[in-house]
């Protein structure tokens, strides 16, 4: 009996040995051909340098991509800015929040797609033969270390700040091959960010109103508010938006923090938005507003509360939508200094810019999605 | 006569602060007798054995066997001189008879290694004295409780020891149980293996002891050969109770009133 | 059958089910699947899927069902209770106590939540014995039992502040996700930080598993028979812990297994450990590799391993019950 354990923990320290000795995975950075049978669309090598500072390179541009990982939607949406994209990806998550999918609608292929499940793995990600998988860099250890392990292809971007936009667009633009294409890309975003920050320039802080923005969420009846960290995009928008969020110099965690109604009474804030990824928002602003204890909020007796633009996504986001956002809540909090501003025009003009659509499209597609504060 | 056990001045508490149990109590147990302690319920007898087996530590004062303190004997060569019979045992795993009296070998066995066949025979012929030859694979959860004493005195015996410590061995037990163990301990005792058992049962002492200790309150009031020490003055001393000693055939009786 | 063919048996069992789990999975898909031998001759992908992906994680499977399962053994015979776990003595909770905080607080970073929940782990384990020493209540098992509660009971109110700080969208998923257990990023990387103390404390109690029905007896009478019963329980607890602590460190919280695993191995070899410890070690083993496969096979994503072993485990376990008799093993 014993001798028989010792047998199989022999046999199989042997087989393991053998295992991890012979092929381990091509490393990144070798210039090893596709790893699939898929034809290539031409063109030499290329190198990407990703959100993590990797050197990722490829024979040739690759033509089956992937997009994984967790908080796929906003990532998904901003691939899809190359025109590229839809041709190229073959499979990605689930990109739908709030029962709303943007990239069903926008992309031409997608019923030939592979939808990934939220939870799929290394595995079920091998399956769709990918030259290359996008995702955040959040999920390295969980997803891209073993999918480097069998030799897939991993770049990470992450698209969650100003700055990491023009980071990771270029990013993308060396991947599809298309570096005109992020090129415009970043002069659009950084154009529309600009336009905002000098329009707003010279502002003393006296001037700047005192702004709070909720993320309102209901599980189970439960109402709970939540502010930002001040790492989070939307905590920029306030900021570039020319005004001044209360809770900055509150001693906040690594993410969404709730907060109690009494916290709320305590900054007194001049303006308060409401975020609602789940429900509708204008719903929301409604209930609070006829709420007796909400009432007694300064912001409220102003008039000054506010349900946060939307359409597909709730524009605050870290999702392309964001410089619609930061527009739009510049206009809220400074209506003073936009007065020229068409909401309506600046809205067409991101979906034509960015995805292309005309006028027709956009009415018949996004117009019926608007959500929150628009005029 | 050479003392087999022999306690000195043993002082012991249950923890530093407590009062103890015994203060200064000196005892002998010579090699080839049979000493019962008898005494009331709660006067210390369980603890007078464990301080003999070693597990628990006087407060002052020394347990000595043949002559050597215990903490000079190696653990296992302990186990070899000694075995205990506890007073009841509960486990919720249904051994076999033979598993469970095999683990007496423990003390003849080095650290990592396990009961070969000569054990075993060991533990068989054990199992076969006390009469259980027929159960030896049966699960001992299934035994009643009487022979649950017998499995324990089985273990006891396979460890072959030269001094058998037996903790209230009749007390569980229906009367042909008891008549058979008693039998099988004087056949021990014949046999040459030293026997000190606490009861507070007098006609078994009478019945299996040649000597006799009496305890009362953490002193002991008398000790000495059974025939000196098993009186009825004695005996109703120790218990508080007015008892009589009878004799009938030849044997010793104890009434009570 | 003697028992000795008997174990042979499972082992044979155990070797073939991890051989043809190799092959299955979802790749290529679409839908669970094999890949046959021809395919995996041709197409690169595909191996080092097998010997990249799959086999590191299988073996890792083996591991951690063996390891909860020998830890299982050992705790329930030491504390003659067939209703405890591994994860008693403040191990479990404290490996979840130091995975949350290395995921909320100190960053995620693979090597720190392993090592956070290791150390944890090991001082739930501390905390245990040091609170258990002190103790004026009861026997020396008792004592470590109500220490072991104890110390639960505070590493899991940590575990609820933890979980209240985290941020709802990143890392309270990920500690969920954790605390279920997954084996999904399992490389060879982990696979070979923790094969050293696993298979080291698995040897330990599998040489030791003798003295284990000694030590389920009574303190005083296990002395009798010339054991050590405190340096060789905390021996025993200490491999059982160390094989816990690791595989829980990679794979995350994974609840059942150490407790059924070892009323299976009972069931079927009887009480006695010399057989009932090396058949919890295979069953485990088995066990594990069953439910990894499921988890990564079965549906599109994966499923959190612990609710397989929860599910599983307790359907295997009322089969047994109600077919399987008393048997003591004949020789």
């Amino acid at each position: 009996m014993k001798r028989k354990f010792i047998g199989l923990l022999t046999a199989a320290s042997l087989l393991v040995g053998a295992c991890s000795a012979s092929g381990t995975a091509p490393a990144p950075g070798a210039s090893s051909g596709t790893s699939s049978g898929a034809v290539s669309p031409g063109g030499g090598a290329i190198t990407v340098t990703d959100a993590l500072g990797r050197q990722v390179a490829f024979a040739s541009a690759p033509t089956r991509i992937v997009i994984a990982g967790k908080a796929l939607f906003m990532v998904a949406d901003a691939v899809y800015l190359f025109p590229e994209a839809s041709s190229r990806i073959v499979a990605l998550g689930n990109t739908v929040q709030n029962k709303l999918a943007f990239i069903p609608m926008v992309d031409p292929g997608y019923g030939t797609k592979t939808i990934l499940d939220t939870a799929a793995g290394p595995e079920q990600i091998a399956a769709a033969r990918p030259d290359v998988v996008l995702m955040k860099s959040s999920n390295a250890e969980t997803l891209g270390k073993p999918l480097e392990a069998i030799g897939v292809r991993v770049v990470y971007v992450d698209f969650e700040t100003p700055d990491q936009y023009a980071r990771d667009l270029k990013t993308l633009g060396q991947l599809f091959g298309d570096a005109a294409r992020a090129q415009v890309l970043i002069a659009f975003f950084q154009g529309r960010a600009d336009r905002v920050t000098t329009v707003l320039a010279g502002l003393q802080d006296a001037q700047k109103p005192r702004v709070l923005l909720l993320y309102y969420t209901n599980k189970n009846g439960t109402v709970a508010f939540n502010v930002p960290p001040l790492s989070y995009i939307q905590s920029t928008e306030v900021q570039l938006g020319g005004g001044r969020p209360v809770w900055k110099d509150a001693q906040l965690g690594n993410g969404w923090t709730t907060v109690t109604l009494e916290q709320i009474a305590a900054w007194d804030p001049d303006q308060i938005y409401v975020v609602a990824y789940s429900g509708n928002v204008t719903d929301v602003v409604k209930q609070l507003k006829a709420d007796p204890q909400w009432q007694e909020l300064r912001a409220v007796k102003g008039s000054a509360l506010y349900g946060f633009a939307g359409d597909y996504y709730s524009w605050d986001q870290p999702d392309p939508r964001w410089v619609l956002g930061l527009t739009w809540l510049a206009a809220k909090i400074h209506p003073d200094r936009f007065v020229g501003l068409d909401m309506d025009a600046e809205v067409r003009g991101f979906y034509r810019d960015l995805y292309g659509m005309d006028d027709a499209a956009y009415d018949k597609n996004v117009k019926p999605y608007l959500s929150g504060d628009l005029p | 006569m050479t003392e087999l056990l022999a306690f000195e001045e043993v002082t012991f508490g249950y923890g530093p602060e407590a009062r103890p149990v015994f203060e200064c109590l000196s005892l002998g147990v010579e090699s080839g007798t049979a000493t019962a302690i008898l005494g009331p319920n709660g006067v210390g007898k369980s603890t007078l054995l464990h301080l003999a087996l070693g597990w628990l530590r006087a407060r002052s004062g020394r347990v000595l066997l043949d002559g050597r303190p215990l903490g000079a004997y190696p653990r296992r060569s302990l186990g070899r001189s000694m075995s205990l019979v506890p007073q009841a045992e509960r486990t919720p795993f249904d051994y076999s008879v033979l598993d469970y009296v095999l683990l007496a070998r423990a003390p003849y066995l080095a650290s990592l290694a396990m009961p070969g066949p000569d054990d075993e025979r060991i533990a068989r012929e054990a199992i076969e004295e006390v009469g259980l030859g027929h159960l030896c694979h049966r699960a001992i959860t299934t035994l009643s409780g009487g022979e649950r004493q017998n499995v324990l005195v089985a273990r006891a015996l396979a460890q072959q020891p030269r001094l058998m410590l037996m903790d209230e061995p009749t007390s569980h037990l229906d009367l042909a149980h008891k008549v058979r163990l008693i039998g099988l301990v004087r056949d021990r005792i014949a046999r040459g293996t030293t026997v000190l058992l606490t009861t507070h049962e007098p006609d078994v002492a009478a019945a299996i002891a040649t000597h006799l200790v009496l305890m009362r309150d953490g002193q002991i009031c008398g000790a000495g050969a059974l025939a000196d020490v098993f009186t009825s003055d004695n005996l109703s001393a120790t218990y508080g109770v007015p008892v009589q000693i009878v004799r009938v055939d030849g044997r010793q009786a104890v009434l009570w009133t | 059958m003697p028992a000795s063919r008997r174990l042979a048996a499972i082992a044979l069992i155990l070797g073939a089910t991890v051989a043809v789990s190799l092959f299955v999975g979802r790749y290529p898909g679409p839908g669970p699947g094999i890949i046959s031998p021809d395919r995996l001759a041709t197409d690169d992908l595909a191996q080092r899927l097998v010997f990249n992906l799959r086999l590191p994680r299988l073996l890792t499977a083996v591991m951690l069902g063996m390891s909860l399962s020998a830890a299982g053994a050992v705790f329930q015979q030491i504390f003659a209770n067939p209703l405890v776990e591994p994860g008693f003595l403040g191990v479990s909770q404290g490996a979840a106590f130091g995975a949350s905080l290395a995921i909320v607080s100190l960053g995620s970073a693979a090597w720190l939540v392993q090592g956070s929940a290791a150390a944890f782990a090991f001082a739930g384990l501390g905390f245990s014995y040091f609170l258990a020493r002190r103790g004026r209540f009861g026997g020396a098992v008792l004592r470590l039992v109500f220490a072991g509660i104890a110390v639960s009971a505070l590493f899991s109110a940590g575990v609820g502040a933890l979980k209240y700080a985290a941020d709802p969208l990143s890392q309270l998923p990920e500690i969920t996700f954790w605390l279920l257990g997954g084996l999904a990023s399992v490389t060879w990387d982990q696979t070979w930080s923790i094969a050293p103390v696993v298979v080291a404390s698995l040897f330990v109690i599998y040489r030791m598993r003798w003295r284990l029905n000694l030590l389920s007896l009574d303190d005083a009478t296990a002395f009798s028979m010339g054991a050590t019963p405190g340096r060789e329980r905390a021996l025993l607890l200490a491999a059982a812990v160390a094989a816990t602590a690791a595989v829980v460190s990679v794979c995350g919280m994974v609840g059942w297994v150490g407790l059924i695993v070892p009323h299976i191995a009972r069931r079927l070899f009887g009480a006695d450990a010399r057989y009932s410890v090396p058949a919890a070690l295979l069953v485990g083993g088995l066990f594990g590799v069953l439910c990894d496969d499921v988890a990564r096979t079965l549906l599109a994503g994966e499923i959190p391993i612990g609710i397989l072993t929860s599910l599983i485990g307790a359907l295997f376990f009322l089969v047994i019950m109600i077919t399987y008799g008393h048997p003591v093993e004949q020789r």
